[in-house]
């Protein structure tokens, strides 16, 4: 006998459904596709119709043949959110279809009444889970969520009459959320996301997470605090990072030198390299850290291609210093020139001004600067001395580095720390005729600068000025 | 169990209920097919004419039609969903027997009474059962009312009304309570 191997189509596809609309949705497709007819349609409406007169003489204990109009949509809201929990249950769109044509929609409706029932005690459960795994840092959207966001939602949750009002008061994101479902089944989804994303920030050393978001704070200057992060997302990130450097999963601080060598590391590999090497670093973290569970291993493996992808861009465009969460306080000091040595004293100084006055070009003055001067100050009166002239400047300030530019607008700006550079001028009654020059001159050469650079420079200022 | 639904509150659900205007749209067939029930309610209607011919009373297809109208006019007016037809048809057997409902007033009062109802359903937030509101509004109608629907509106059901959303037990005593809310309000 000929072995046909018959490959199923869907007739209707799942995602051309609105998960939002899950029922009505699928009869609208169902009937343009012919799959389902007029009278079948029209026979589906009068039953989900029916069931809401049930439900209504029910919601009045028959005491009442009629119903605020409100009263009655939140009931129908309410049985269409049962009927879609039960249908969305269903692998595919033609399930959904064949139990529409088969079982009678008050069937459907009390079978996704149960499930919505069981989603709300499994969320019970869940969420005393998430407080238990809860991990020890001061976000705050993280802690209120799971401390107060949950209260009163499950025991105020009524499944008969209102099963699509759900009160929880979420502001932690978690990493995959899926926002496309509703109600006490987004909560249900929401809190094994977390459950899962606690476990395994549990397996790592608080103190190393608790650095990791500090680190994260200074590099957005904002307080991480009050800051709406995924933790999971920023810690598994520099755990693949820590490993692909040859360190410890558990080892989060990754200095910027390490970043830079990450960089050279990754630069020759392609696409697929950087995926493999993703998924490599995410098994090796599995295997470090005794990872059994099956559903945690998944959600972690779900993040390889986001990752890999990023990971990917940000090598090729030579800032991977912007994807990994360096540690701050040593990058910015070991970028500091300017502090590194003494101040001259007044003949060194007088020397250095007649030697740049002889010199002809800017570079030449540039290479003096580099060489002989130790501290801001220095550099600073060097810059007024009178020994530098008109598009000399433009040139010398076209060799300095982001952070020398930032410590320059932290002079700029020294009486008015609140400006950007943008907004920056020289009107400044205690300035010498000479500080004009060279402040105007900065201004209009920072002014000059791409916006990315701008953003990068402002940043460094505000970061040393702290 | 039937349900009726008034046009234009099927209407305010097209608006409301998600997808269920475009699903109508594209169905492009009628949403409820409220023709088979008014009948049911029609010939509802009409079977009570064996009890109430008793007293005199009657009432055509036509009133019948009318008192289904009001009905639906009033549910749209005072923004309420009815499950059922068997609001009309308690109202008339209750009231049937009235000493102050004869012929030629007969369709107007019941007209009346059904607006009336519906009204104190809505401002007692639905705290009384539709079987002892219809009670209470006999009891009036014949005693304290004497047969005035103005008085049994304005005067005693506004005042139930008022006492069930104060939450008093007693709410049915009007006297007691109604100097002390005049006081208030005034």
């Amino acid at each position: 006998m000929e072995n046909n191997n018959l490959v199923k189509h869907s007739l209707i596809k799942k995602e051309d459904i609105n998960p939002s609309q899950f029922t009505l949705s699928l009869l609208g497709e169902a009937y343009r596709l012919n799959i389902l007819s007029l009278e079948e349609t029209e026979n589906i409406q009068m039953q989900i119709m029916s069931t809401l007169s049930e439900r209504i003489m029910k919601f009045t204990r028959g005491e009442s043949c009629s119903v605020k109009t409100e009263t009655a949509e939140n009931i129908l809201l309410s049985i269409f959110y049962c009927i879609d929990a039960y249908l969305m249950s269903f692998d595919e769109a033609d399930e959904s279809i064949f139990t529409l044509q088969t079982k009678s929609i008050k069937n459907i409706y009390e079978e996704g009444l149960a499930l919505a029932k069981t989603y709300a005690n499994e969320c019970r459960l869940l969420l005393a889970v998430v407080q238990q795994s809860k991990i020890d840092v001061e976000l705050h959207a993280y802690n209120t969520t799971i401390d107060e966001g949950f209260s009163g939602c499950f025991d105020e949750y009524d499944a008969d009459f209102s099963a699509h009002d759900t009160t929880a008061n979420i502001d932690y994101p978690v990493l995959f959320d899926d926002a496309t479902m509703c109600g006490i089944s987004y909560v249900k989804q929401y809190l094994t996301k977390l459950n899962l994303e606690n476990q395994f920030c549990g397996l790592l050393p608080i103190s190393e997470i608790n650095s990791l978001l500090n680190n994260y704070g200074s590099i957005y200057e904002f307080d991480y605090r009050d800051m709406l992060i995924n933790i999971f997302q920023l810690v598994l990130s520099n755990s693949i990072f820590s490993l692909l450097l040859g360190n410890s999963a558990k080892k989060l601080s990754i200095t910027k030198d390490e970043c830079a060598l990450l960089q050279d590391k990754l630069r020759p590999l392609n696409e697929n390299d950087c995926y493999y090497l993703v998924e490599k670093a995410i098994e090796m973290i599995i295997s470090e850290l005794a990872i059994t569970q099956p559903d945690l291993q998944n959600y972690m493996r779900k993040f390889k291609n986001a990752l890999a992808k990023e990971l990917m861009n940000y090598v090729k465009r030579s800032n991977l210093e912007k994807l990994i969460i360096t540690t701050q306080s040593e990058s910015i000091k070991t970028i500091n020139i300017f502090e590194q040595g003494s101040k001259m004293d007044d003949d060194s100084f007088k020397d250095l001004v007649e030697e740049m006055l002889l010199c002809k070009s800017a570079t030449d003055k540039f290479n003096i600067i580099k060489s002989d001067i130790q501290c801001l100050d220095d550099f600073i009166d060097i810059l007024s001395a009178d020994c530098i002239f008109d598009d000399e400047y433009t040139e010398i300030f076209s060799m300095l580095s982001d952070i020398e530019l930032a410590m320059l607008v932290i002079k700029i700006c020294e009486n008015a720390p609140h400006i950007d550079i943008l907004s920056a001028s020289t009107d400044n009654m205690h300035l010498t005729q000479n500080e004009i020059v060279w402040q105007e001159k900065c201004i209009s050469h920072l002014k000059s600068l791409s916006e990315d650079r701008i953003a990068e420079i402002t940043k460094l200022s505000k970061s040393i000025q702290q | 169990m039937s349900i009726s639904y008034p046009d234009l509150v099927v209407n305010s659900f097209l608006k409301n209920i998600f997808g269920v205007k475009i699903m109508y749209e594209i169905i492009k067939f009628p949403f409820l097919p409220g023709a088979n029930l008014d009948k049911v309610t029609i010939s509802e209607i009409v079977k009570i004419n064996d009890e109430s011919q008793e007293y005199g009373l009657r009432l055509s297809e036509e009133d019948a039609k009318e008192l289904i109208e009001v009905r639906n006019d009033t549910l749209k007016n005072y923004g309420r969903v009815e499950v059922g037809a068997g609001i009309i048809a308690k109202i008339i057997a209750k009231f049937c027997d009235s000493s102050y409902l004869w012929q030629a007033n007969y369709t107007a009062a019941l007209n009346e009474l059904i607006e009336t109802f519906y009204y104190i359903k809505n401002e007692s937030l639905d705290l009384i059962s539709d079987d002892e509101l219809i009670d209470i509004m006999k009891d009036f109608f014949e005693n304290s009312c004497r047969g005035s629907i103005e008085l049994l509106q304005g005067r005693e059901l506004e005042a139930l009304a008022r006492n069930l959303r104060y939450e008093i037990i007693d709410y049915r005593k009007m006297e007691e309570y109604s100097e002390v809310f005049e006081e208030e309000e005034y």
